[in-house]
């Protein structure tokens, strides 16, 4: 009975987003149009990099393998003259390799390091971007051109071309989705939650958390492709480390336990920012300060709030009273099984 | 291309070196006690340089460049410890149980501190004069003061440390801490206390290293970026937690970039750090001397 009823509320808030999604742009102006075209991409992005980050690792390389996948699209299309449609999948199987070529090193050792030499990987690939010719140097690429005419859609306006962003991205959430909710999704998240009895029982942990890198790539690759085509450039500056925190603040800020949790991140901060437009420098204060304020009050992130209420937390206690005594090390010997 | 005078390079690298050191030891330092890696590590560095530039538009009429230059350094140490005391207790000290959300929170530091300094001191650049003009030439290579002056303070700062490190009760606690926090509560060492006391002296060096930088490069509120980058490959390379690991590193890549920088093309400089990096995490993961877990 009880799930009958969350479930009738679930439809009914997906079936409001999606009108909400699809009516929005046609009765706003310009200006909020090419926003809400930005916000989508945004979400992608930061669901991909949940993705990502259940498997252990916070990637900082995620705007640089974003704008691979544009890179890519831009190198094809300008130089080549090939389709966007062929761009769109090429950008993000270059994304992917990328992920592949640096899973082998980044993935040696637990937490701290992915971050920090996915940074580091990241900005080398930046430098990359401004050092050589071939990419365009510091200017990069312009006129990257619209995509083509199919089934006689034609795509040369913003609001054209936000339909097609949002069914690309829609299409790539319902694959991230059910992605996370397979054997391979369940894999990998009592892989995070127990490496060394995953291992016991025969399960290849590094290879499952590469493939979760390399899959998780793809979608960000793909984009980076839409980003890169909606804005008709691809430049260095625009796949700045800033990117990248904007994007892992809207993860923090939204909550990774759930699916949702990132999506609303990006609603709420791309509200913000819009609110206080007009005080542009002070944005970033704002966000260190929702961060600060979010992790120390909610430290779920924002979509455990409905669930707080309730009085439950999403995540599940140590049944030992004293968890905080026992050493870290030792949570996962004393904590009970995390399935459902 | 003629091949770059080799005392040149030799002292070009050691300078370049006692400035990573600096900044990477801190660095380091505060990660082996708390776990934390300290995004905000080059911003405390970027509040330095302000407080150097300050402290210099303070007693401009007073004081003569080279009292005025110590005065600065002085302030800038003092002012960034407190500033990081502050840190630690309200904001790692509550999250400390789960390092991912600290690391999250010195984000969000990073972010407050860039834009305050920006609203603060304005978002154009700032020079200092320079403090300390001239350079002694031998042997067809020439040290500037300002270099030498950096490698001074770098050993000096650095020596104060490792006497503190080895030689005090206090360091003792905080080698300690390091070596394994739980162990170290229970021998009744008050982790607390020791965090505060690290993250105060990882501040106190950042804010060194700043305020040599200041004297000779334009300073910014965005200054620590391209900093903390470099002291990430640093750190990593060195092992994360391990001073020796980060000293031995920071003379690596110091040498290293300067024999790049001199061959031409400084630009080559973040390809090869980070393939160096690469290769280094593939082969050993934990860094030349690293101690994490």
């Amino acid at each position: 009975m009880r799930d009958r009823r969350i479930n009738l509320l679930l439809i009914l808030a997906i079936g409001l987003s999606a009108l909400t999604v699809l009516l929005l742009p046609v009765i706003s102006s310009g200006y909020y149009r090419h926003i809400l075209t930005l916000t989508v991409i945004d979400i992608l992005l930061a669901v991909s990099f949940r993705a990502i980050q259940k498997m252990g690792g916070w990637n900082f390389a995620h705007i640089a393998i974003m704008g691979i996948g544009g890179y890519t699209s831009a190198l094809l299309t300008v130089k080549l003259g090939w389709s966007f449609w062929l761009g769109l999948p090429m950008g993000g199987i270059m994304a992917s390799l990328f992920a592949l070529l640096i899973s082998w090193p980044c993935l040696r050792t637990e937490g701290f390091y992915f971050f920090l030499s996915t940074f580091a990987a990241g900005e080398a690939i930046r430098q990359v971007w401004i050092m050589f010719e071939f990419f365009g140097g510091a200017n990069g690429f312009f006129g990257l051109p619209h995509p083509e005419t199919v089934f006689r859609i034609r795509f040369d306006t913003v609001l054209s071309n936000y339909y097609l962003v949002v069914a690309i991205c829609s299409a790539c959430l319902w694959l991230l989705y059910r992605l996370e909710k397979s054997r391979l999704g369940n894999t990998i998240k009592s892989i995070t939650s127990n490496p060394e009895l995953c291992e016991s029982i025969g399960i290849n942990t590094w290879a499952h958390k590469a493939s979760t890198f390399i899959v998780g790539s793809f979608f960000t690759g793909v984009a980076g492709v839409l980003f890169a085509h909606y804005n008709g450039l691809v430049t260095p500056k625009e796949f700045s480390v800033l990117y990248t925190y904007k994007i892992i603040t809207a993860v923090i800020v939204g909550g990774t336990a759930a699916f949702s949790g990132p999506i609303v991140g990006v609603i709420f901060l791309t509200g913000l920012t819009e609110i206080f437009r007009d005080l542009e420098q002070w944005v970033p204060l704002l966000y260190g300060i929702v961060i600060i304020g979010i992790l120390l009050l909610f430290p779920e992130g924002l979509q455990s709030i409905p669930r707080r209420l309730r009085g439950k937390s999403s995540v599940k206690k140590p049944f030992h009273r004293k968890s905080r005594d026992v050493p870290e090390q030792y949570h996962a010997a004393i904590e009970p099984k995390r399935g459902e | 291309m003629a091949f770059p005078n080799l005392l040149q390079l030799f002292l070009n690298g050691l300078g370049l070196s006692a400035f990573y050191a600096l900044f990477a030891v801190g660095l380091t330092l505060v990660f082996g006690v708390m776990r934390i890696i300290n995004f905000a590590h080059g911003e405390l560095y970027m509040l330095g340089a302000y407080l150097v530039y300050f402290v210099f538009n303070l007693g401009q009429d007073q004081l003569t460049l080279l009292p005025l230059f110590f005065a600065g350094l002085l302030v800038a140490m003092a002012g960034v410890s407190l500033l990081s005391l502050v840190i630690e207790r309200a904001i790692f000290r509550p999250l400390r149980k789960n390092p991912i959300n600290c690391f999250m929170a010195s984000v969000g530091v990073l972010y407050i501190l860039q834009v305050s300094a920006g609203q603060i001191f304005g978002i154009k650049q700032k020079s200092l004069p320079s403090f300390f003009p001239g350079e002694i030439r031998f042997a067809g290579a020439a040290l500037s003061i300002r270099i030498l002056v950096t490698i001074i303070i770098a050993i000096v700062l650095l020596g104060l440390l490792w006497f503190f490190l080895e030689k005090t009760r206090l360091g003792r606690g905080i080698r300690a801490c390091a070596q394994d926090g739980e162990a170290a509560a229970l021998q009744g060492i008050n982790i607390n206390r020791m965090s505060a006391l690290v993250m105060g002296l990882g501040g106190a060096l950042a804010a060194a290293s700043g305020a040599v930088v200041g004297t000779s490069y334009l300073i910014n509120p965005y200054m620590g970026w391209l900093v903390l980058w470099k002291a990430f490959i640093v750190t990593i390379v060195g092992g994360m937690g391990s001073i020796p690991g980060a000293l031995v590193a920071s003379l690596l890549f110091g040498f290293l970039d300067s024999l790049i920088s001199s061959l031409g093309n400084p630009r080559m400089e973040i390809l090869i750090d980070v393939t160096i990096m690469l290769v280094v995490l593939a082969y050993k993961p934990k860094g030349i001397l690293g101690i994490a877990r």
